[in-house]
This record gives C-alpha cells, structure tokens and sequence, in this order.
C-alpha cells in the first residue's frame, strides 16, 4: 500500500507542476503586454517570475512542501509588488494577478494534498492568499478578488480530489486485467505443454517437410503421401484438443502411461525408415522402461540421428545398438558411410548440434559425434534413466 | 516479440488508460462552469456585438456537438471514434469563426469573445480518449487562427492586447494542463498496469515459452496441416514445384527453430521481453537460463526490485540510456547443504548512485539473496548471491511450491 500511496503522491506532484507552471505562464505573458511592460513595477516581478518558475520546475522532482510554498510566495511578492509599486495599476496588473492567485499558487499548492491532513494546510493557505489579495486590491474590487481565489482553490482541490480518488478504483480494474491476463498465461502455458508433449509427432512432422522441401526425391511417391496424410491427420487432431494415442495406425505415437517401453515405439521407427529407404538393424535391449518426456527425446535423438544417415551417409544401413545400466540409457547410432569431418558440421546452424545435443542436454543426457571422411558415423547418445 | 506492448494487447484500446472515468468525469464538470460562464460573457456584451444571432448560432452548435460528444464517450466507454472528434473539431472550429466574426469591430475582442472561449476549452472532453499531442495541437489550431483573425482587426490596439492574451490563455492552458495530468496518470497506470502483468510471469516453468510463442507454434502447425494434407489428398502434385518445397523447407525451419527456442527461455526473460517499458531499459545476460532456477519468492522480489529500478531510470537524466544488466552466473556447489546450489547474480546500473536508487530495492534484493554492492567508474553494481534448490543435471526442474 505504501508503493502506492508513493505514486499518488507523485501525481499529484506532477499535476501541481503542470496546473502552477500554466498559471504563471499566463500571468507573465499577460503582464509582459504594452500596458504594463517596461515599467518599474513590471522589472521588479520578473526575478520574482524566474524564482517562482524555478520553485514550480522543482515540484514534480522533489518531494516536501518548500517548492510549492516558494511558489505561493513568489506569488505574493509579485501581488504586492504590482499593488503598491505600480503608479496606477490598471486591468493588465489585475487579470495578471487573478492568473496566479486563482491558477498558479491554486495549482502548485495542490502539491500539499500529497500530505497527511493536506487539504487542512491546503485551504488555510487559500485563506491566506485571499488575505493578500484583498491587500493588492482596491476596495470595491476586493469581492471579486476572494471569489476568484476562492474558486481558483476549489476547482484545484477538485482536481486533486479527482486525482487521488481515481487511483482505487483503477487499481480494482487492474486486478481484473491481470486475472484475466493470468488465465490467458496458464492456457497458453497449457497449450505450449500440450504441443510440447507431441513432440514425437513434431519431430515426424519436421521430417516429412524436410523431405518435401526436398521435393521427396529418393522417397516413392506413395510413401511419402501416406505419411504427409498420417502427419496431416495428427496435427489436425493436435488442433482439436483430442487425445492423440487413440489414434488407429499410428505406432509411433507418446502412449498415456507414465511409463513406456522402448520396443514397440523403435519398431514403428524401423517401420518408418523402411519406407523411406533406409534400412535400420537393431541390436541390444529389446525393452526399456523410460519417463514419457525422456522417452521423447530420445527417440527424437536416434530418429534425427538415422534422418542424417539417410541423407548423408550414402549408404543405405544404418546400426543402432542400445544398452542400458542401472543410471542411464545408451544408444550408438553407427553407419559404415562416407563419414564427414566433424568440426565443419558443428558450425551448421540447424544440425545436430542444436536439435539433437540440446534437447538431451535438457532432458540431462549427451551426445557424443565420432566421424571421419571414409570412415562411417557413430553417434552416441545417453540419457539418465 | 511484437512492437505493441502487452497493456494495448490486453486493455485493447490505444488511449483510454484504465481508470480515467472519475478525470473526464471532472473534465465535464470543468467545462460546465466555463460554459456558464462564458454565456455570462455573451449576455454582458450584447451591446457590442455586431451579430448576435452568428453568435447564437455558435453557442447552439457547441452545445449540441459537446452534448452528443459526451454522451458518446459515456456510451463507449471513454472511447471516442476517430470520425467524430474530426466531425465535432470541425463544429468547435465553426463557433471560433462565427464568434469572431459575430463580435468583429467590437472594440476589445478578446474580452468580447466568449463562445469561442467554450468552444476551445471543449476540447478538454477528449483529453483521455485521444493523445496528448492530438489534443494540444488541435487546441494550439484554435488559438493560432483566433489569434490571426484578432490581428487583422482594427480594434486591436496596444491597450486591449492583455485581454486578448489573457483570453487565449484561458482558451489553451486548461486544456494543456488537463492533457497532461492525464497523460502522467496514464503512464502511470500503464507502467503499474505493466508491473502487474509482468508478475504474472513468475509462476512459469524453468524454461517456457510466452503467449505469442505458443501463438505462433499454432499457426506454424496449421499451415504445417494444410500443406501436408494438400499433399496427402493429391491437390499438390509430387514432385512438388520448386516454390511448394520452398515453403515446405522454411516451414520446416521455423518450426525447428520454434521448437528449440521455445526451450530456451526464463521467466525473467519473458517478463523482460512481454514488457515494452522493461525492454528499453533492462538487458538480461544468462546464458545458462539459471533464473529459472529462483523460487517463486524470489522471483517476486527480484522482479519488483527491476521495476523499481525502472522507475529511478525514468525520474532522472534520461540521456544515460546504457541499460541497466542482469547477469547469472552458472549454479555452482553450495557449501550450505548438498540440496542447494549457490548462484550469483550481478546487477549493472550505470550512471547511478546508491542514493539515487529507491531504499525498496535494497529489501527486494535481501528477499533474493545476500547482497554486495560496490561503485564503479560508471555507476553503481550490485552482487547477490542466492541459494536455489538443486537442480539435478538438467531442465527438469520446476518452480518451488
């Protein structure tokens, strides 16, 4: 509540500066016109100007009431000077002075609302400055003079009164905004797990643009038309919020169990890279038990892995072999191809160092590269169990 | 991230800040005593005024056009279609005309004005539906053509000028003072608006991805659809042609990219980012997405000292705009216990100095950590050093309840 008694407060300053700068511009400009320009009286205001502009410049920065009463002063000095010093003060001198005691040092002292029992301080200064303003004045103007303070005060209390008492209700409205703002966040935080846990299916997704952008070559048409209708399919239901293991046909798919096993999901990865002319041999553990989420990238990881054999290798096997101890789950991705050398891929931007070794890295697992020109590919892959 | 700020995104409306009712409600009211007494004016001058039914006519036309105008606003909820405040500035534009020319050769016009007065200071009515700079320029319009008109009068003369000038004082000031005290409580409101929404932030995940990220996953997924069905279903040949596989490569890269970045952001960074007031100021350096390790309660803190610190930079000089750094450290070991880690976080502030910083920052900050402040050449640095939950290898991690 404190925090928010500070910005009302500084409003309110910055509202005073605002409202006790315009009257003091006013009054000067109309002081500064023929009538009363260049005269005696008007050059002993001026330093009585700059000192007020100085005092208002410095309300909205600082805190404390010494600025705005240096205003209401310079106010004063200025009233006087202009009634006692001026041979015979005409209606320049007059609509000059109604300008500052009715909009200037009004203005600047809303500044005294900000405080404790401010609008007390407030109107005992307003009864001060109609005092001084009945002094400047003739006797038969002196009702006008006090109604025109008088009001100059009330309208700025109102204003300040207005000020401050915005701040609770849009405080509410606020609120209102940021639950709603804070369901939208968790929907969408939501929705981002929800696509984030089809992960496999956005990983078969990317391969089959991939192979599109490739124009499918070295893939038969029929192939590739079934799995851009299989990954058409799955999206769609992506799309519709339905549960994507019910899905008929569809093997590769994250099952609803905590755990899964690895067999049936590698199978329908063979399956897939069978179509798409890469044959894959398996080798080691038939059954491993992992965490959906892990079971994810990893099998993300070897079908990346196996993707960049069909495409560069040159050959058309591809061994995986899968191990396991008590901590983690290993995989070696090997291929008897033209191998490459290895600092030249680490620099690609979307290769593997990317898409493969961060999303095990974030699942706490690795990946390691061995290769040489002529001497086949290994990958090794690990993640905890 | 978009170039409109998430407070537009959410409140929807450019210029209409929350809670600016009770100010247009007063601007109402303000305009009302001006009005009444402006018509006071008119009465007082009959004798002078060329033509009283021009001026009339004008006090018919203003009412009318502020009638209608407030109660639009009213119905519209501080809205005010672009269509009708130019409709209605071209009304408050005629009345000037016709009270100048109503009381042209009156021999003090600026004292003789009065419709006009009323006219100009309408324009206070629009203060919170339309920005600042459009209000005072329309009303700086006004004046100027009010001013040029007085000039090519015979009457004017080096007597009656303070009358003039006082008047247009009355024609502008009020509506320039009203423009802006609403334009700082509207920053206000939109900075606190801002804050509030940023927090929201804090109850991510270690790494998450925001509204428009998710958003733009969505849209990269359904055009991923409707090609790959198009392709499924025959309507695009295969081998496609060039420019299908084209898009079919950049899709696919998007989403790879979509994908992995998703991955790699923080609650801080988000907040930072969603945040067009955070993001001028605030630059975030961690590389090793450690801010996500943070427990709620010190995200709160962490974030509330950011703003508070936003708020200083704002106060003072705006012309050291170096932005203010945040940097992690990687979590290392904690000698406290084998469940914690510790993390470093060091916080730039250039060109400041420990009094200008709010004393709110320094409780935010102990919320955090332990913390170390130090002057450098260039400003002030603090280092906190915080303990977090453990993270064990990797991203798995989620906020502390």
């Amino acid at each position: 509540m404190d925090q928010i008694q500070a910005k009302r407060d500084r409003l309110l300053r910055q509202a005073a500066r605002a409202y006790g700068a315009a009257g003091l511009l006013a009054s000067f400009a109309v002081l500064s016109t023929p009538q009363s320009a260049g005269s005696l009286a008007y050059w002993m205001c001026v330093p009585f100007y700059i000192l007020g502009g100085v005092c208002v410049g410095m309300i909205g920065a600082r805190r404390g009431i010494a600025w705005p009463l240096g205003l209401a002063g310079a106010a004063l000095a200025i009233a006087l000077t202009l009634a006692f010093v001026a041979p015979s003060p005409g209606s320049a001198q007059g609509l000059a002075v109604a300008a500052l005691l009715g909009g200037g040092v009004p203005g600047a002292l809303l500044a005294l609302l900000a405080m404790r029992r401010g609008w007390l301080w407030f109107w005992l200064a307003a009864l001060a400055t109609a005092a001084a303003a009945l002094l400047a004045v003739e006797p038969a103007l002196r009702p006008l003079a006090a109604s025109v303070v008088l009001l100059g005060f009330a309208i700025a209390h109102g204003v300040g009164y207005l000020l401050g008492s915005s701040i609770p209700p849009a405080l509410r409205q606020m609120a209102e905004v940021g639950r709603a703002h804070r369901a939208e966040r968790q929907a969408s935080e939501l929705e981002v797990q929800r696509r984030q846990s089809a992960r496999l299916l956005h990983d078969t997704v990317l391969a089959t643009l991939t192979l599109l952008a490739h124009s499918g070559r070295g893939v038969s048409e029929e192939a590739l038309r079934e799995q851009a209708k299989n990954d058409a399919h799955l999206l769609r239901q992506l799309r519709l919020g339905e549960p994507l293991f019910a899905l008929p046909g569809a093997g590769y798919l994250p099952e609803p169990v905590e755990e899964t096993t690895l067999g049936t999901t590698l199978d329908s990865v063979k399956e897939r890279f069978d179509q798409l002319g890469l044959d894959v041999s398996w080798h080691g553990t038939g059954k491993v038990l992992l965490p959906p989420g892990v079971l994810d990238g990893f099998l993300f990881a070897i079908t990346e892995c196996l993707e960049n054999v069909r495409r560069h290798s040159g050959v058309s096997l591809a061994h995986v072999t899968i191990t396991e101890d008590e901590r983690v789950v290993r995989a070696m991705v090997t291929d008897a191809g033209r191998g490459f050398e290895v600092e030249s891929v680490a620099t690609e931007r979307l290769g593997l160092k990317e898409s493969v070794i961060a999303r095990l890295a974030e699942l706490g697992g690795s990946a390691r590269l061995f290769s040489a020109p002529g001497a086949g590919t290994t990958v090794l892959l690990e993640v905890p169990r | 991230m978009s170039s409109t700020g998430f407070v537009e995104r959410v409140t929807g409306r450019r210029h209409a800040a929350i809670g600016t009712r009770r100010i247009w409600l007063g601007t109402v009211i303000l305009l009302g005593l001006q009005i009444v007494f402006d018509f006071a004016t008119t009465l007082q001058h009959l004798d002078v005024i060329r033509d009283a039914v021009a001026v009339f006519t004008a006090w018919a036309i203003v009412l009318v056009a502020d009638a209608s105008v407030i109660v639009v606003t009213r119905i519209l909820g501080e809205h005010l279609p672009n269509w009708l405040f130019w409709l209605w500035y071209t009304a408050l534009a005629l009345a000037v005309a016709l009270d100048v020319a109503g009381s042209w050769g009156a021999p003090n016009p600026g004292e003789t004005l009065s419709v006009g007065v009323s006219a100009c200071l309408s324009l206070i009515l629009a203060v919170v539906t339309r920005s600042t700079v459009q209000v005072l320029s329309a009303a700086a319009g006004l004046g100027a053509a009010t001013a040029l008109a007085w000039g090519l009068t015979d009457a004017y003369s080096a007597e009656t000028v303070h009358d003039a000038v006082f008047t247009l004082c009355q024609m502008l000031l009020p509506v320039a003072v009203a423009a802006l005290i609403t334009d700082s409580f509207r920053r206000l409101m939109r900075r606190e608006t801002e804050e509030m929404l940023s927090h929201s932030a804090i109850a991510a995940p270690r790494l998450t991805v925001g509204i428009e990220a998710s958003e733009q996953l969505a849209r990269l997924d359904l055009a991923a659809e409707s090609l790959l069905s198009a392709v499924a279903d025959g309507r695009m040949r295969l081998p496609l042609s060039d420019e299908v596989a084209k898009r079919a490569g950049g899709l696919a890269t998007e989403l790879r990219l979509h994908l992995l970045a998703s991955r790699s952001k923080t609650w801080l960074g988000l907040a930072i980012d969603e945040s067009t007031l955070l993001r001028q100021d605030v630059r975030l350096d961690d590389p090793s997405a450690s801010a996500g390790l943070l427990g709620t309660r010190q995200r709160a803190a962490l974030l509330s000292a950011i703003w508070l610190l936003h708020d200083e930079r704002g106060v003072s000089s705006r012309s050291g705009h170096a932005p203010i750094v945040l940097g992690f450290g990687e979590p290392t070991a904690a000698i406290e216990s084998d469940s914690l880690e510790a993390l470093s976080i060091r916080v730039d502030i250039p060109g400041s100095t420990r009094m200008m910083i709010d004393p709110g920052v320094w409780e935010h900050f102990a919320q955090v950590g332990r913390y170390r402040e130090a002057l450098d050449g260039h400003g002030i640095r603090i280092d906190i050093h915080c303990l977090v939950p453990a993270s064990r290898g990797a991203a798995r991690g989620r906020t502390d309840t």
